[in-house]
């Protein structure tokens, strides 16, 4: 009989006690604790993510579409100046680009980056469950 | 808590589900989930149960999900003889061991949990009850019929190996 028993074990039980309690247990595998702090430690919500990446882009995609609606005229016009250049042996294309509109499109790239990693990271804390 | 219950953890799941890589993801997913439920937990009762519970749903999940199948109880069997001791008694005994973990395996998962933690894991009826999440009664019905399906079990291969 096993040192270890229930305090209820009844007489009819003992002989299946005997043999499952002689059972030796597994140990645990290794790296088994790391692999536990590890999940803990990276089931971090994601929703700050999407909330800076939303706040990021939006306000941005909004000006760059004002900037679209009024002076679509200018950017098809740089833009062709810089194909035809591409395109000609020539270096030179003229455009012009006013710094929002470089803002703007700097922190569409950052949203974006963070976005990308929020959607990234989501689907292996989920498979983690 | 990993330190602490992360062996007793890891073997309920492997005995429920007969597999050592799924008991560990079992055993991760169930510490995972007390982690996340830890404000759920009254201290005022017994920490082991409350966790073995999720260990033991985790697992019985993962027989769920991917190996659900049923097996029917058998009539009560003679109990199986005694292998006497001997010189060999070690390598007499691990075989008697494999022996049991191989007839416990054949068992439905809920026979299996049942009998773990009952015997494994040396829980009283009533703690049993609470990591099973059914009723006292359910617990000494489902533990009297595996203990019957183990031993049908147990016979068989006994009488298998002496053919």
């Amino acid at each position: 009989m096993s040192r270890f028993a229930p305090e209820d074990l009844e007489p009819a039980e003992r002989r299946t006690h005997e043999l499952l309690a002689s059972v030796p247990p597994r140990a645990l595998p290794l790296g088994f604790r790391d692999a536990v702090m590890r999940q803990v430690a990276g089931r971090r919500p994601t929703a700050w993510e999407w909330v800076v990446a939303a706040a990021l882009a939006l306000p941005s995609l909004g000006f760059l579409a004002h900037q679209l609606t009024t002076h679509g005229d200018e950017f098809s016009a740089a833009l062709n100046n810089v194909t035809a250049a591409a395109s000609a042996d020539t270096a030179e294309a003229f455009f012009f680009i006013d710094g929002a509109t470089v803002l703007a499109l700097v922190l569409v790239g950052v949203a974006s980056l963070i976005a990308a990693h929020a959607a990234i990271a989501a689907p292996s804390r989920g498979a983690a469950r | 808590m990993v330190e602490r219950y992360g062996g007793r953890v890891f073997n309920i799941a492997l005995r429920i589900t007969a597999d050592a890589d799924a008991a560990k993801d079992c055993a991760q997913e169930a510490f995972i989930r007390a982690y996340r439920a830890l404000h759920q937990y009254d201290p005022g009762l017994p920490f082991g149960p409350w966790l073995y519970r999720i260990a033991t749903n985790a697992s019985l999940n993962y027989i769920q999900r991917w190996h659900a199948h049923q097996t029917q109880v058998e009539e009560l069997p003679d109990r199986p003889e005694k292998i006497e001791e001997g010189p060999e008694a070690t390598a007499v005994r691990r075989e008697e061991v494999a022996e049991v973990v191989a007839a416990m395996e054949e068992l439905p998962p809920a026979y299996r949990a049942a009998l773990t933690l009952r015997h494994m894991q040396q829980l009283s009826y009533q703690e049993v009850a609470d990591a099973l999440g059914i009723p006292l009664g359910t617990v000494k019905t489902h533990l009297h019929r595996a203990r019957a399906a183990l031993k049908v079990r147990l016979a068989a291969r006994i009488k298998g190996r002496s053919a």
